[in-house]
């Protein structure tokens, strides 16, 4: 019982950090696609440390409370699904509105400054997450339909029939589709695009602030690469330490495939684009296979 | 880098804010290679920001005009602290041609203190470099309560002076 207590503690000080190592190891990759050297790897938590010691400066009107509700649950709908995921303990459902509370945590705290590039963040956020959330709640949705069970340790590609593996590539693709706009890189970050509104909703917010709102982003990232990995990636013989190590390795390939190659490859494309583009592809993805997934039940597969 | 550096030292993470204070963007057409596989300023962990709320380092280009002396402060002032400014180019560090100019409040130490002078019209991106990685020491002292006397300089090219 102790060491449950001892592993969690653990994991709540270990994973933060490896997060923000794979946002190193991801602006290096980046870096090296581009023809440059890139940062060291430790880029990201050498730029965590800075940002601590830096003194904080607000604008005046400040409305803090708001702020501070906006960080926490920003903190928490990365935190918590970061543990969760990696414990596999937890039920599905509850990490789907974890990580929705995380976005709401972005809009709340844009909303705390009056600074009209706030605003604009703000504003385009919430229509991202209108258009791109809806396929994340269809995917997981699909995923629980088709496996028939809600919580991380039983639900996963292993625990199923060899016949149904083809209906979980539907979720899988969705969550491809997702994974950047979640995590808001280059492509679909319009509402924290850091070189035409300055970094949106946070830009306003400084030193520790914006050092929980960067942690709060590499946690996201690793969080959702490594929900793919448990629950379509995962075989069921990798358990111990071979768990760790295969997850890392599979998180590291996904953050090179859904994120280095898609931030390198397109350039950012505005609001109504991005809009479009995740209402109809991902949605007709996710509506077809709901419909699929739940023909296939009333068949009694 | 020593392991030390690697993963601890805040100063080895620098942001960096623009101000254009009237400048003919000469300046700023010689900062921008910074970012290219040449030069490749990310590789010390210099990084542009947008806004001067998460700055370091601000860089100032221009004489400060009459016009934008109200900005340019305003500016500033939002800049948390520890923080390096430095001038960017002979009109930022003198006027330049424009010196005496009715239309001048600047140049910038007229205005705020400056930290570094980076020489030239405009200065190599040596230069530029070159006074990022200085700015970097002088963060280190600010951040142990330590002031320096007087400011430094860096030539076109990249050497430091006044030391």
């Amino acid at each position: 019982m102790v060491n449950i207590y001892i592993t969690y503690i653990l994991l709540g000080v270990l994973l933060p950090l490896i997060a923000l190592l794979y946002d190193g190891i991801e602006r290096k990759m980046t870096a090296r696609i581009q023809g440059r050297v890139g940062p060291p790897i430790t880029q990201s938590w050498l730029d965590f440390i800075k940002l601590l010691t830096k003194k904080v400066k607000l604008p005046e009107d400040t409305n803090m409370l708001m702020l501070f509700t906006g960080l926490v649950l920003m903190f928490a709908g990365a935190f918590i699904p970061l543990i969760m995921v990696f414990m596999r303990k937890g039920d599905l459902i509850l990490l789907m509105y974890l990580m929705v509370g995380g976005t709401l945590g972005i809009l709340l705290t844009g909303l705390a400054f009056r600074s009209p590039y706030s605003r604009v963040g703000v504003s385009r956020e919430m229509q991202m997450a209108f258009a791109y959330e809806i396929s994340f709640i269809f995917a997981i949705v699909i995923t629980i339909m088709v496996t028939g069970c809600r919580t991380l340790e039983s639900c996963n590609v292993s625990s199923i029939p060899l016949v149904k593996w083809p209906l979980l590539l539907i979720p899988f693709i969705l969550f491809l589709f997702v994974a950047p706009a979640k995590v808001g890189v280059v492509p679909v970050d319009i509402g924290e695009a850091e070189s035409e509104i300055a970094e949106g909703p946070f830009v306003e917010i400084g030193g520790r602030y914006l050092a929980i709102a960067k942690l709060s982003k590499s946690m996201k990232m690793l969080a959702l690469m490594q929900l793919i990995t448990l629950l379509y990636l995962l075989p069921a013989d990798v358990t111990g330490i071979w768990y760790w190590i295969y997850s890392f390795v599979i998180d590291g390939v996904l953050v090179f495939f859904t994120i280095s190659v898609v931030r390198n490859a397109a350039s950012r494309i505005k609001i109504d684009q991005a809009v479009k583009f995740y209402a109809t592809v991902p949605l007709t993805i996710g509506i077809i296979g709901l419909v699929i997934v739940y023909l296939m039940r009333g068949w009694g597969m | 880098m020593s392991l030390w550096s690697l993963l601890f030292d805040p100063d080895n993470s620098i942001w960096v804010y623009r101000i254009n204070a009237g400048s003919c963007n000469g300046c700023e057409i010689e900062t921008t290679p910074l970012f290219t596989p040449r030069y490749d300023a990310e590789r010390f962990g210099i990084k542009w920001v947008g806004t001067p709320r998460h700055a370091d380092v601000v860089l100032v280009t221009g004489p400060v005009t009459a016009v934008a002396k109200e900005s340019v402060m305003e500016v500033l002032s939002q800049v948390p602290d520890p923080h390096v400014v430095i001038a960017i180019g002979s009109c930022a560090v003198s006027g330049g041609v424009f010196r005496g100019s009715y239309a001048l409040e600047g140049p910038l130490d007229n205005l705020y203190p400056v930290d570094l002078y980076v020489l030239g019209c405009p200065p190599k991106p040596e230069g530029i470099l070159t006074a990022l990685l200085e700015a970097k020491k002088i963060l280190k002292a600010k951040r142990k309560g330590q002031h320096q006397e007087k400011p430094l300089v860096v030539d076109p090219a990249g050497m430091v002076m006044g030391r």
